[in-house]
């Protein structure tokens, strides 16, 4: 689970065990993923005054937040290290759950990074689960079930919205309406990994005039979840 | 080594039988759909649940509970309303469904919105027609009561709330709402007779309606259209409405009509009040459609026919089960301080 979610005491001293039993350094945190939200290289921080200024555009983004599941690691092609339970739920407001603290262990060698943005079908379909997971989050749709993946707020001049409001709550899982994307992205070795989402790629995709809500499944919702899979970028090393 | 395995042994064994105390299979009934592995039922969460159920706390306007829509005394369907009504008297646009055998069903609401058990009381909770309010401030009005923070700890040995927990327990009373113990099923056990004109009823039952209203559930669990010509105000298109497949268009998910007698008024939108109306909607109104495979034109059904169907519709009932004080309105609920209520 994400890096500012308690872990139970138990769960602490049982890992701590482990860890004496086995004789390795498999500590808590031995390396570090960090995603940078960011619009033309500045850091994205949701608030209701920033103003972001593109093609003409003046915006503003409210709420940004989404999920990475499934994070592992890649050496030529195979798995080396997948996190277990892997969920996190990511708020740019809040910037301690944008830094995720992995269990790897000290001597692993990859070359590739890989995440799912979203949660996956077999997730989805298990019954209500807790911690990032928990509904009460407000990331997962109570009238129709499914999780939202990726939502983004704000107000913009090119919203057709009377309020100048745009909504986009991207998610869905099943075929043909799937919004799950798996990302991959070619890594050097290193302890700090530092990645990018730059926002200001995907604001042209959103069609603010014909749909500056779209809250549910859909085709305009697979698109989107096509174009946020290419924001991703490596920044360190 | 033996020991310890004959002991690993009769601890499972004392926790299935603990279960089968908490819930059991009806003789002839298939397995369960739901998952049990993942939220093990249990008394303590079982009676919280309950309590959440009968609890207007739930409500933003703290008036309405889900037993407003879903009551016991109706085989948790809606009394004679055939829209449901909600918060401020707000008109739902569809009749509450009857609730009891959910552990064998995996799609929830007319049009299979809800994919599980554990997420389905999200949905009346945040409606703004139904109950108006959301899960963050329902659990923080629960975690400022006397009375929940103790339930939630015996349940789950904590006394922070969090919106897994609150699901979970719902989900588990809703599974214990099991209905099989009418005079259909003392039939099926030997322990009853069908009079002739309920004999007759069930063969008729069984080669017009078993496609879908399938025994021992008296429901396939699938989407169909049983031919209702749609309601130009309304305008529900049913399961299209959540795969946006055309083929979908005008499909519900096919009731059971275990308890029909008691469910009334009947079909998604509540249009029928009696029986009768229903047999006369299958033996002469279907409305064709080419989307369909089954039902594609009216049954020919006699007078006598409908009437011989509808006494064995009548052996549905299950007076054990609504009048089961498991169900009921939980005491703890009187516990509650006043000021809270
Ligand atoms: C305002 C009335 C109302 C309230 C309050 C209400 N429900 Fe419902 N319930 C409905 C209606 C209407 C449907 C069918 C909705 C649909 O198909 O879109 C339904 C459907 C359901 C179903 C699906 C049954 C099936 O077979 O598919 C379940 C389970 C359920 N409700 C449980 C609950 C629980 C638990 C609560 C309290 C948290 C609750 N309801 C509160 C009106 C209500
Ligand atoms: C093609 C599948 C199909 C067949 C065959 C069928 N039904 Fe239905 N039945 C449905 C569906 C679907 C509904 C719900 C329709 C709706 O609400 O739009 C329904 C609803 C009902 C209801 C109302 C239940 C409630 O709780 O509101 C009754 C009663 C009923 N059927 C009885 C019968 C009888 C009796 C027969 C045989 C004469 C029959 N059905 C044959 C699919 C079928």
């Amino acid at each position: 689970m994400a890096f500012h979610s308690i872990i139970s005491a138990h769960r602490l001293r049982f890992k701590m065990l482990l860890c004496l039993l086995l004789g390795y350094g498999l500590q808590s945190g031995a390396m570090i993923l960090q995603f940078h939200p960011r619009f033309h290289q500045q850091t994205v921080l949701p608030n209701d005054s920033t103003r972001y200024i593109l093609q003409g555009d003046t915006l503003m983004i409210q709420s940004l937040k989404w999920y990475i599941s499934s994070v592992c690691f890649l050496k030529q092609g195979h798995v080396v290290w997948q996190e277990d339970n892997s969920y996190h739920l990511l708020d740019a407001t809040k910037p301690t759950s944008l830094i995720l603290a992995l269990n790897t262990p000290d001597a692993l060698s990859f070359d590739q990074v890989q995440f799912v943005l979203g949660i996956d079908s077999s997730t989805q379909s298990g019954g209500v689960m807790g911690v990032d997971l928990d509904p009460v989050q407000g990331m997962y749709w109570t009238w129709q079930s499914g999780y939202i993946h990726f939502k983004m707020e704000g107000i913009s001049n090119r919203s057709s919205e009377r309020d100048h409001s745009f909504q986009y709550h991207v998610g869905g899982y099943q075929y043909p309406e799937n919004t799950v994307q798996t990302i991959n992205l070619p890594v050097m070795n290193a302890k700090h990994l530092q990645l990018a989402m730059d926002i200001d790629e995907l604001l042209p995709s959103m069609d603010m005039k014909a749909h500056p809500h779209i809250m549910s499944p859909g085709v305009e919702a697979v698109r989107l979840s096509e174009k946020i899979k290419s924001i991703f970028k490596v920044l360190t090393p | 080594m033996r020991k310890q395995i004959a002991f690993l042994f009769l601890l499972s064994f004392l926790l299935l039988s603990y279960q089968a105390d908490l819930f059991q299979t009806p003789a002839g009934f298939p397995k369960p759909v739901y998952d049990f592995t993942k939220n093990p039922l249990d008394s303590a969460k079982i009676e919280l649940g309950r309590a959440l159920f009968y609890d207007p706390i739930l409500s933003h306007n703290l008036k309405i509970s889900c037993a407003s829509c879903h009551s016991p005394y109706n085989a948790f369907a809606h009394v004679d309303h055939a829209l449901s009504h909600g918060i401020d008297d707000r008109i739902g646009k569809r009749n509450a469904p009857a609730l009891f055998n959910l552990a064998w069903h995996n799609r929830f609401m007319w049009d299979g919105a809800i994919h599980h058990l554990d997420v389905q009381a999200l949905a009346p909770m945040s409606h703004p027609d139904e109950m108006g309010d959301t899960l963050a401030h329902v659990i923080a009005k629960l975690q400022a009561t006397t009375l929940y923070p103790s339930l939630y700890e015996k349940a789950f040995g904590d006394r922070n709330i969090t919106g897994e927990h609150t699901l979970k327990a719902i989900a588990q009373f809703l599974l214990t709402l099991v209905s099989a113990n009418s005079k259909y099923d003392s039939v099926l056990r030997h322990q009853a007779t069908f009079t002739d004109q309920e004999n007759n009823g069930y063969k008729l039952f069984q080669q017009h309606c078993s496609s879908c209203h399938t025994e021992p559930l008296f429901t396939n669990g699938e989407f169909e259209s049983n031919g209702l010509p749609p309601d130009t105000f309304l305008q529900d298109k049913g399961r299209m409405a959540i795969t946006h497949r055309k083929e979908d268009s005008l499909r519900f998910k096919v009731p059971s009509l275990r308890n029909i007698e008691f469910t009334f008024p009947y079909m998604h939108d509540g249009r029928f009040k009696q029986l009768r109306e229903v047999l006369q909607h299958y033996s002469g109104g279907i409305q064709t459609d080419v989307h369909r495979d089954k039902l594609q034109r009216s049954i020919p059904l006699k007078d006598n026919e409908k009437v011989d169907i509808i006494a064995f519709l009548l052996t549905l009932s299950d007076r054990s089960f609504m009048f089961n004080p498991k169900f009921a309105y939980p005491k703890i609920l009187f516990q509650k301080d006043p000021q809270e209520k």
